[in-house]
């Protein structure tokens, strides 16, 4: 896990996600599947709880912690697709 | 390092959505514009606003004028009645007329004592008996005009009392006129004083041990400091913990055996979950919209929970054996809680979004942290009833000492994260009695 971690660390600058731009933001969380979408949006960007999702989506709260999960997990491997370094990664584990 | 990125992403999509405004395209404004309301004049709108307005400040100016007024000229209650202002008016030129006939004849009295001043001493007895039985005389006017005014009604009644009251005052003023007599009267005064200061001894005569014993009958309230060590337990099954809380308490006396108990303790809840179940959603692959979304997933079910809270309990409390050093009690009540700061990790297992080469989903472990919003704390009101057994050992005269083990039982989910959980522990008091030791 520790060996996982420190490839992840070596293959991807985090401070690389200040160059990122609109139109790169844009197009990354596009390629969220909606649902995932949604709720990433509502959670960290809007600020509502999982509690009140759950009242606005009808979904239970377990589903969209579990969204919210995969929106995360999805995200990071595309900001990584989108720096072309998934490779990289690839090549040095 | 997982955190460190998600936080960064996060920081970014938030800051550059914000910032961004899309470009001004005047197709999209006639776009826009076709579907907004039909413009209306502004007029109509701007007149009703005024109105509304000098509606208010006239409502404020009048009422405040009213309010005033109503201050600055208040009339007793009993000259709305015109009648009983009448009746009061008649009886006041009564009083008047009556007070001017007694103070005649007070003048009179007066008068002939001044005549008979040149007298010899031997004589001044008698004019104390004349002015004695002068005063008996006046006195008895007054009975008679208080019983002649007995028809009247009874405010009425009270009111020429009060007169007569003013008119029987400067009576004592001939005192200072018999100045030959002072010593002797002064004498009876004392001795009058003695006699009624005897009376009213022998009527508030309180028995001795009553006032010995008065101080430690009466109780009072007791103050102090609480320090608890306590475990949770749930039916979500806590690994057993042990979390500590300390605060400040009341003793409120009601009755002899009776008290009211509330406090404010400042509790840690740091718990783990064992055996929580893993969820692992299914549905995911298979989603086009939101709409058939609608699954039933089980709740997922923190794995750890981190609290502060404000525990304020409201007990109330049944000394059932007092004696002179300790006491045995039980108390029953309830708990409210403000959380000051609400931490959860969820630890759950999700399928992966994409099949492996051979076309299977893999099982992902996934772990999640929350921390509730400060902006907006947690507060359950009454949401744990309180039950505990106890005994206090008075340390000296203004200390006590209490232990009590004791139980919280949830009759609710508590926290943002809908837990049920109660507490089981052992409480250390020490109460103190505020003022001077006696």
């Amino acid at each position: 896990m520790l060996e996982i971690e420190q490839a992840e660390n070596e293959g991807f600058k985090i401070e690389a996600i200040d160059t990122l731009t609109y139109n790169d933001l844009k197009k990354i969380l596009d390629e969220l599947p909606e649902p995932h979408r949604l709720i990433f949006n509502l959670y960290e960007i809007e600020g509502y709880t999982h509690r009140e999702i759950a009242e606005k989506t009808g979904l239970n709260k377990s589903t969209s912690r579990s969204y919210l999960a995969r929106a995360k997990k999805r995200l990071r491997i595309l900001v990584e697709n989108h720096f072309e370094l998934k490779n990289e990664r690839k090549i040095r584990t | 390092m997982k955190e460190k990125f998600e936080h960064k992403l996060i920081n970014k999509i938030t800051e550059v959505f914000d910032s961004h405004l899309s470009e001004y395209n005047p197709q999209d404004w006639e776009m826009l514009k076709d579907r907004l309301p039909e413009k209306k004049s502004r007029f109509v709108p701007l007149l009703w606003t005024m109105a509304k307005a000098a509606a208010i400040i006239l409502f404020v100016t009048v009422g405040s004028y009213m309010l005033w007024n109503g201050l600055v000229n208040r009339q007793p209650q009993i000259h709305d009645n015109k009648t009983v202002v009448q009746t009061n008016q008649d009886s006041i030129e009564n009083i008047i007329k009556k007070s001017d006939h007694l103070s005649d004849s007070s003048d009179l009295i007066i008068q002939e004592y001044l005549a008979e001043e040149t007298l010899t001493n031997q004589n001044s007895n008698k004019n104390d008996q004349t002015a004695t039985e002068k005063t008996l005389e006046q006195s008895d006017q007054i009975t008679e005009l208080a019983i002649a005014d007995a028809d009247q009604p009874a405010e009425l009644n009270i009111a020429d009392l009060e007169k007569m009251d003013s008119l029987i005052l400067p009576i004592p003023e001939r005192e200072d006129i018999f100045v030959d007599n002072r010593s002797q009267k002064n004498d009876s005064v004392i001795e009058i004083n003695n006699t009624a200061a005897q009376y009213s001894l022998t009527q508030l005569e309180i028995p001795p041990e009553i006032i010995d014993n008065e101080p430690s009958q009466k109780q009072k309230v007791k103050l102090g400091v609480e320090f608890a060590s306590f475990t949770n337990y749930s039916p979500e099954n806590i690994t057993p913990s042990i979390n500590y809380g300390g605060g400040v308490t009341a003793d409120i006396p009601i009755k002899k055996r009776f008290s009211f108990n509330p406090g404010l303790i400042v509790s840690v809840y740091n718990m783990e979950f064992s055996n929580n179940q893993n969820i692992i959603d299914k549905t995911d692959q298979t989603f086009s919209s939101l709409d058939n979304l609608i699954e039933s997933n089980p709740e997922i079910k923190p794995s750890e929970i981190s609290l502060t809270g404000l525990d304020i309990p409201i007990n109330f409390q049944y000394q059932f054996i007092q004696s002179k050093s300790s006491n045995y009690f039980i108390e029953l009540g309830f708990s409210s809680l403000l959380y000051l700061s609400e931490n959860f990790s969820y630890s759950f297992a999700t399928l992966s979004d994409t099949p492996n080469p051979s076309g299977v989903f893999e099982v992902e472990e996934s772990t999640t942290k929350e921390i509730a919003t400060s902006g907006s704390k947690t507060f359950d009101f009454a949401k744990l009833i309180n039950f505990s057994v106890g005994w206090d050992y008075r340390l000296n005269k203004r200390m006590d000492i209490t232990i009590n083990p004791y139980l919280k039982y949830p009759v609710s989910t508590l926290t943002s994260g809908d837990i049920k959980f109660g507490s089981g522990g052992l409480k250390l008091k020490f109460m103190l009695k505020p003022g001077k030791a006696r």
